[in-house]
């Protein structure tokens, strides 16, 4: 894996994880990897069900103007589905701003995160993908799905991560050039 | 013996001089300016007034603007301090939801807050003012 990847086993929350990386002053397009969440989480707090066999990632992105982040959460949308879609075979749709849906079951969650002290503003984008993912609590079985039980075959994580981050890169470097 | 020295150039009505300041251990500076030289020798200061050349300008506490604006129009989600409070720099202050992201405004120095003008769920303006400092 790429040196600008960490690792872990268990966080509460990669985004978490990389807020405290952000006021260490880390490097931008640095991404924490966890193999599962304790606190995950989408927008406003809501929960993400985050146990291992998902993939859940935050990136630290370069600085940016406030209106461009905007543009980086859909376009995030965008390489998911494309990657899923290049990959699995399977025909992803996205619903604005921040899911990626199959056949109308959300199996990807998108929240970007900035922090922001006067002029400076630090940008997470955080990740949650269900990708090995079997079984889903009750409460949303009927709307949630993962990308093995949609065609049956396990997803090798890490290579989707880092095709993930390197295609989202590309993206964010045309736009602020 | 010179143990430090500075290099830059100010800028006064369009023209731009080139400072060198130069420090002679314990027993003074010498400012040049051009191609002119000033002396100064050094004088006994309780430690607490004196500055060393090199340390000039770091760990210098950033002073907080008196007010914080919204840099983006959005709906105030969170609200994490309240008037009366002092406040360290980079202190979580609130968060703004904007865009479909979430924003946290934190901190930029150590302060006190004077006066909060916003309330949870209300919309602001973009440059609105959101928290008066003392």
């Amino acid at each position: 894996m790429s040196d600008s990847i960490l690792e872990y086993d268990s966080l509460p929350s990669t985004s978490l994880k990389a807020k405290e990386l952000i006021m260490e002053k880390c490097d931008s397009w640095t991404v924490v990897f966890s193999l599962e969440q304790t606190q995950g989480h989408g927008k406003s707090g809501v929960g993400w069900f985050s146990p291992q066999g998902g993939l859940y990632f935050s990136i630290i992105l370069p600085q940016a103007n406030i209106k461009d982040l905007q543009i980086i959460t859909v376009l995030a949308a965008f390489v998911v589905a494309k990657i899923v879609k290049e990959n699995f075979d399977l025909e992803p749709m996205i619903k604005l701003p921040n899911d990626v849906l199959i056949n109308n079951k959300k199996f990807c969650g998108i929240l970007t995160e900035n922090i922001i002290s006067g002029d400076a503003i630090y940008s997470i984008i955080g990740i949650g993908i269900d990708t090995n993912i079997t079984d889903f609590p009750e409460d949303i079985n009927s709307i949630a799905t993962s990308i093995l039980l949609e065609t049956g075959k396990k997803v090798d994580n890490k290579n989707i991560l880092e095709k993930i981050v390197q295609e989202l890169k590309l993206y964010f470097e045309e736009i602020n050039n | 013996m010179v143990v430090n020295n500075m290099d830059f150039n100010i800028k006064i009505k369009e023209k731009i001089y080139n400072i060198k300041i130069l420090e002679k251990g314990s027993s003074g500076i010498s400012i040049r300016v051009g191609g002119r030289s000033f002396d100064f020798d050094s004088v006994k200061c309780s430690d607490d007034k004196c500055e060393s050349i090199s340390d000039f300008g770091q760990d210098q506490k950033i002073l907080l603007q008196k007010e914080l604006k919204a840099t983006i129009a959005g709906v105030v989600s969170e609200i994490f301090v309240k008037e009366g409070d002092s406040i360290k720099q980079g202190q979580k202050i609130l968060t703004l939801l904007a865009m479909k992201m979430e924003n946290e405004i934190i901190a930029e120095g150590d302060g006190k807050i004077k006066k909060i003008l916003i309330s949870p769920n209300q919309t602001v303006r973009e440059g609105e003012i959101l928290i008066i400092f003392v």
